[in-house]
C-alpha cells in the first residue's frame, strides 16, 4: 500500500435545515492528482472549507500522514502543508506578485527593513520553478488570469505545500494555458506534491487525474483509481441516475419570418459592422473567444451598453433601444453571463428575484400582492425545477445550476418573445445542464426566438439552428448546423482573413 | 410523545427565527422593562409622550434616511436642510403669510433632495461617493442657510397656525409625534406594496442586476434623496414652530442621528434590507435611552460614550448578519 498523505474520515457538516456532508470519507495517496467530482452543491467546496480550517464545526477526523490534526483554522492547514486555490483568487491586486507571495511573511532584517532583494530572488526561483515568465516586480492586476492563477500556485509552494487543492482551475483558461497548467501540475507531481483537483471537465479529469472521489448530496458515492471508471459512470454517479445523451433532440426551425435584424452596430474599439438577422423559433448560436465581442453584442442590442450607431428591427419596424428597460418593452430577455454579479439580487428571495422583470404582473390594483408572487412564482420554481424548500430561500443559499434556473425564471417571467442567453449553462452541473436545454428546446417550440453565446463548441453546435462566429468585434462566419464542425469556428473565431473566405464559402448560404 | 419531543423542536427553531427577525423588537420591549424597574417616572403616560416627542423630530429624519439607506445610498445633507429649510419657513414669514411660507421651505428641502437625487444617478454613485457627494452639498446648503440669516438667529414665529405644527394636539398626540407616525405609515405602505418601494429594496440589493433586469435605477435613486430632503424640511417645520427661533446652524451633525437610529434598527449599511418598522424601532430606543439617562442626570459625555457604543454593536451585527 503506497503512502496515505490524506485521510479524512466521517466528515458530517450540518447547516440550519441543511446536510451538507453527511459521513464523507476521502482518501489520497501522496504524489497523486486526485479528482474530486461532483455536482454544484454535492459538498466539494464544504469538504475543501473542511480541509483548510475555514469550516471547524464539523463532525470527523483529518489525519495528514497518519497523524490526527486539529484544523481549528486556515493557518493550522497552511502549517500542515495544505494550500487551497480558489475560483476567486485570494491576491491583493495593487500589490506586487514577490508581495502577494509572501503576503504576511514579510520579515525584517535586524535594521527592521524588509529585505527586498531577498523576496525579490526567492519569488523569482518559484516563478521559475513553474516556468511562469513574469518579473516579481509587476502588478497582480497586470496579470491574465492564468497568470494569477500560477502566482497562487507559487505561492503554495513557498509554503512547501503538500498537498494542493484546486478548485475548478481551468475554468477560466484558455487551450494553451491548460496545456501549460497540466505540465505545471505534471512537474508537482514528480516532486512529490499531491494534488486535489476539483473540477466538472470529464475529459481533463481522464487527462489528469490517477484516481477520482465522487460526491453526491454530501455523501461520498464512488472513489476507485481512473483506469476503473468511464466517464458515462461517473457522470451517473454524480447525478444518480444515467444520461444517455448530453444534449436533448429537437426538430430544427422551419421559418422565414425574420423577428430581430440589426444593421451596422458600432462601438468604438469593441463592436464593428455586426449585422444578422434572428428568426422566428430559431436558437441562433454566437460563438468566439472571449472578448471577441460576443457578450458585447447583446449588451449592446440590449441598450445596456451605449452603441455609437446602427440600426436595430424587430418585428419590421425600426426601434431605438436607450436601455435595458425599453429593451423589456420591445419584448428582449437578457440572462446576463454573470448570474451573481448582474443577474441576481443573492440576498433576496427567489420569488423576489422572479418578480423584477414584471413587477406589474404581481399587482392586483396596482398594490404588490405578496400572494401573487408566491403563487407565480411557485410556478416557475415547479416549471424549472428549482430544487428549493420555499419561494422564500435567498438566492444566495441556492447552488449554480438554481440559481441559473431561477434567472431564467426571471426572465421567462417578462413573457419577451426575443430571449438572449449569455454562457447559459456555466459552472452548472451536467443535470441542470440538460434541464436548461430541454427549457431551451420547449421556448423555442412555442415561438420564441434565441440567441446563445457559449464558450462550450459542444453546446454550440448541438443547440443552435445557426451559429455566428466573432473575432475582434466582427462577425467572421455564419454557418449552418449541418455544417458547422469545431474545427470550421475555431478557424473563423482565430480571425484569419482565408480562413474568413473558408467560412463564408462553408456557410448554407453561398453553397 | 415522539409528537410531543418534535413540536418542542419545531418551537425551538421557531424561537431562534424570532429572535433573528424581531431581536431589535424584543430588545426595545427589555429595555422598557427594565426602564421602568429602574425609575419610577419612566413608565408614565407623560414620560412615553414626551420620549415619542423627543424622539419625533430625529424620527422625520431618519424616515427619509431609511428610503436612501435601503437604496444603497447615504445622505449626510439632511441636517443642513434642516437648518435651510428652518430659518426659510421663519424667515420668509415676515413677508408673506404662513402658508407661502411652508411650501417655499417643503420646496427649497424638495430640491435639495433632487440635486442629490440627480448627482447620484448621474454619476452611478455608490455608498462611498454618496458619502463624499453628500458631505459637499451638505457644506453647500450649510452656507445658504448662514448667507440667508446673514450667521444670525431668526426670532420664532408668532402665529399661531404655523405654531400648532410642533405644539398643538391630534386628540391625546402632539402633533410632532401624529406627523411622525403619519409618515412612517405611508413610508411602510409605499415601501412593502408599491413598485416604486421594491424598486428601492432592489437597487440597493444589487445595483447592476436591477438595471439589467428594466428597473428604473436613476429615477428611483434620485427620488430616494429626493423623499430624505423632503423629510428634513418637514422636520424643519416641526422642529421651529416649537422652538422661539431658527438658528442657522440648527441641523448639525442631525444626520448622524437619523443615520444611527436606521443602523440601529437593523437596515443594512450595505442596502437592500430593511424597513421602516425597523427604523421606528431604532428611533425609539434611542429616544428610550437618551431619556433614561437624563432621568438619571448622566453628563452629556457619559451619553455620548453611550451613542457611540450603541452604533459600535448595531454595526457589529449588521456586519454579522
Amino acid at each position: 500500500m503506497s503512502d496515505v498523505v490524506l485521510k479524512m474520515v466521517g466528515i458530517t457538516k450540518v447547516y440550519p435545515g441543511v446536510k451538507a456532508l453527511d459521513n464523507v470519507n476521502l482518501q489520497v495517496i501522496k504524489g497523486e492528482v486526485h479528482a474530486l467530482a461532483g455536482e454544484n452543491g454535492a459538498g466539494k467546496s464544504t469538504l475543501m472549507k473542511v480541509l483548510n480550517g475555514v469550516i471547524t464545526d464539523f463532525t470527523g477526523d483529518i489525519f495528514i500522514n497518519g497523524k490526527k490534526i486539529d484544523m481549528k483554522s486556515p493557518i493550522s492547514a497552511q502549517e500542515n502543508g495544505i494550500s487551497i486555490i480558489f475560483q476567486e483568487f485570494n491576491l491583493v491586486n495593487t500589490l506586487s506578485v514577490a508581495e502577494n507571495v509572501f503576503l504576511g511573511r514579510l520579515d525584517s532584517n535586524k535594521t527592521g527593513f524588509i529585505e527586498w532583494s531577498d523576496i525579490y530572488t526567492r519569488t523569482e526561483k518559484f516563478l521559475e520553478e513553474i516556468g511562469l515568465k513574469v518579473s516579481a516586480k509587476s502588478k497582480i492586476s497586470e496579470l491574465s488570469v492564468a497568470e494569477k492563477q500560477m502566482v497562487e500556485i507559487a505561492k503554495a509552494l513557498s509554503y512547501n505545500a503538500e498537498i494542493i487543492v484546486m478548485d475548478e482551475p481551468s475554468s477560466a483558461l484558455t487551450k494553451t494555458e491548460m496545456d501549460n497548467l497540466y505540465n505545471i501540475i505534471d512537474n508537482l507531481k514528480k516532486k512529490g506534491v499531491t494534488i486535489i483537483y476539483i473540477s466538472h471537465r470529464m475529459e481533463e479529469i481522464f487527462k489528469i487525474s490517477d484516481s477520482i472521489t465522487i460526491l453526491r448530496d454530501g455523501k461520498d458515492v464512488h472513489s476507485c483509481p481512473i483506469g476503473e471508471i468511464t466517464k458515462n459512470e461517473i457522470i451517473e454517479k454524480m447525478v444518480g441516475r444515467s444520461i444517455d445523451v448530453e444534449f436533448p433532440k429537437r426538430k430544427p426551425f422551419l421559418n422565414n419570418e425574420v423577428i430581430l435584424e440589426v444593421k451596422n452596430l458600432n462601438r468604438k474599439n469593441v463592436l464593428n459592422d455586426v449585422s444578422f438577422k434572428l428568426y422566428k423559433g430559431e436558437i441562433l448560436g454566437i460563438s468566439g473567444l472571449v472578448g471577441s465581442g460576443r457578450t458585447e453584442v447583446l449588451r449592446a442590442i440590449f441598450g445596456a451598453d451605449k452603441i455609437d450607431s446602427g440600426e436595430i428591427i424587430i418585428k419590421g419596424k425600426s426601434v431605438s433601444i436607450k436601455n435595458p428597460i425599453s429593451a423589456k418593452q420591445h419584448g428582449i430577455a437578457f440572462l446576463t453571463e454573470d448570474r451573481k454579479l448582474e443577474g441576481l439580487i443573492l440576498k433576496f428571495a427567489i420569488k423576489t428575484n422572479i418578480s423584477i422583470t414584471k413587477l406589474k404582473g404581481i399587482c392586483t390594483f396596482g398594490l404588490l400582492s405578496n400572494k401573487k408572487e408566491k403563487d407565480i412564482s411557485g410556478e416557475y420554481i415547479k416549471k424549472l425545477g428549482v430544487k428549493t424548500p420555499s419561494s422564500k430561500q435567498k438566492a444566495i443559499n441556492l447552488s449554480g445550476g438554481n440559481q441559473q434556473k431561477v434567472v431564467l425564471a426571471k426572465w421567462l417571467f417578462s413573457e419577451s418573445d426575443i430571449i438572449f442567453l449569455d454562457e447559459p449553462t456555466r459552472g452548472i452541473d451536467v443535470g441542470a445542464k440538460f434541464e436548461i436545454y430541454c427549457i431551451m428546446n420547449d421556448l423555442v417550440k412555442l415561438g420564441k426566438s434565441i440567441i446563445m453565446v457559449s464558450s462550450e463548441l459542444p453546446e454550440v453546435l448541438a443547440m443552435s439552428d445557426r451559429i455566428l462566429v466573432m473575432h475582434g468585434g466582427e462577425i467572421k462566419g455564419e454557418l449552418g448546423s449541418d455544417f458547422a464542425t469545431a474545427e470550421k469556428i475555431m478557424e473563423c473565431a482565430l480571425g484569419n482573413p482565408d480562413d474568413l473566405l473558408k467560412c463564408v464559402l462553408n456557410s448554407p448560404e453561398v453553397s | 410523545m415522539s409528537e410531543l419531543v418534535r413540536n418542542i423542536r419545531k418551537s425551538n427553531i421557531n424561537i431562534s427565527k424570532l429572535a433573528k427577525e424581531y431581536g431589535i423588537l424584543i430588545a426595545l420591549v427589555v429595555l422598557v422593562i427594565l426602564s421602568s424597574i429602574v425609575s419610577p417616572v419612566f413608565f408614565t403616560e407623560a414620560n412615553m409622550l414626551n420620549i415619542l416627542r423627543q424622539v419625533s423630530i430625529n424620527g422625520i429624519l431618519a424616515v427619509g434616511m431609511t428610503f436612501v439607506m435601503i437604496g444603497g445610498g447615504f445622505d449626510l445633507s439632511v441636517g443642513s436642510t434642516l437648518s435651510l429649510a428652518g430659518v426659510i419657513v421663519i424667515g420668509m414669514q415676515r413677508n408673506y403669510p404662513v402658508g407661502v411660507a411652508i411650501i417655499a421651505a417643503l420646496l427649497v428641502g424638495l430640491l435639495v433632495g433632487v440635486l442629490n437625487g440627480t448627482v447620484m444617478a448621474v454619476i452611478k454613485g455608490d455608498n462611498g461617493d454618496a458619502f463624499m457627494i453628500t458631505f459637499g452639498t451638505q457644506s453647500l446648503i450649510a452656507a445658504m442657510a448662514l448667507l440667508y440669516t446673514g450667521g444670525a438667529t431668526l426670532r420664532g414665529s408668532g402665529s399661531a397656525s404655523f405654531n400648532f405644527i410642533g405644539k398643538g394636539f391630534v386628540g391625546p398626540i402632539p402633533m410632532p409625534v401624529f406627523i411622525f407616525l403619519i409618515l412612517v405609515g405611508i413610508s411602510h405602505f409605499v415601501l412593502t406594496k408599491t413598485k416604486f418601494g421594491r424598486g428601492v429594496y432592489s437597487l440597493g440589493g444589487n445595483y447592476e442586476a436591477s438595471r439589467l433586469s428594466g428597473i428604473n435605477v436613476k429615477f428611483i435613486k434620485a427620488v430616494t434623496y429626493t423623499i430624505a430632503g423632503l423629510c428634513a424640511a418637514i422636520a424643519a417645520m416641526v422642529i421651529n414652530s416649537r422652538t422661539m427661533g431658527a438658528s442657522p446652524i440648527q441641523g448639525v451633525m442631525y444626520e448622524f442621528d437619523a443615520i444611527t437610529a436606521v443602523v440601529v434598527g437593523g437596515t443594512s449599511l450595505t442596502g437592500g434590507e430593511g424597513s421602516m418598522i425597523k427604523t421606528l424601532i431604532g428611533v425609539l430606543i434611542l429616544g428610550t435611552i437618551s431619556n433614561v439617562m437624563n432621568i438619571f442626570g448622566f453628563s452629556v459625555q457619559d451619553q455620548y460614550i453611550v451613542k457611540g457604543l450603541i452604533i459600535l454593536i448595531a454595526v457589529l451585527l449588521d456586519t454579522k448578519k
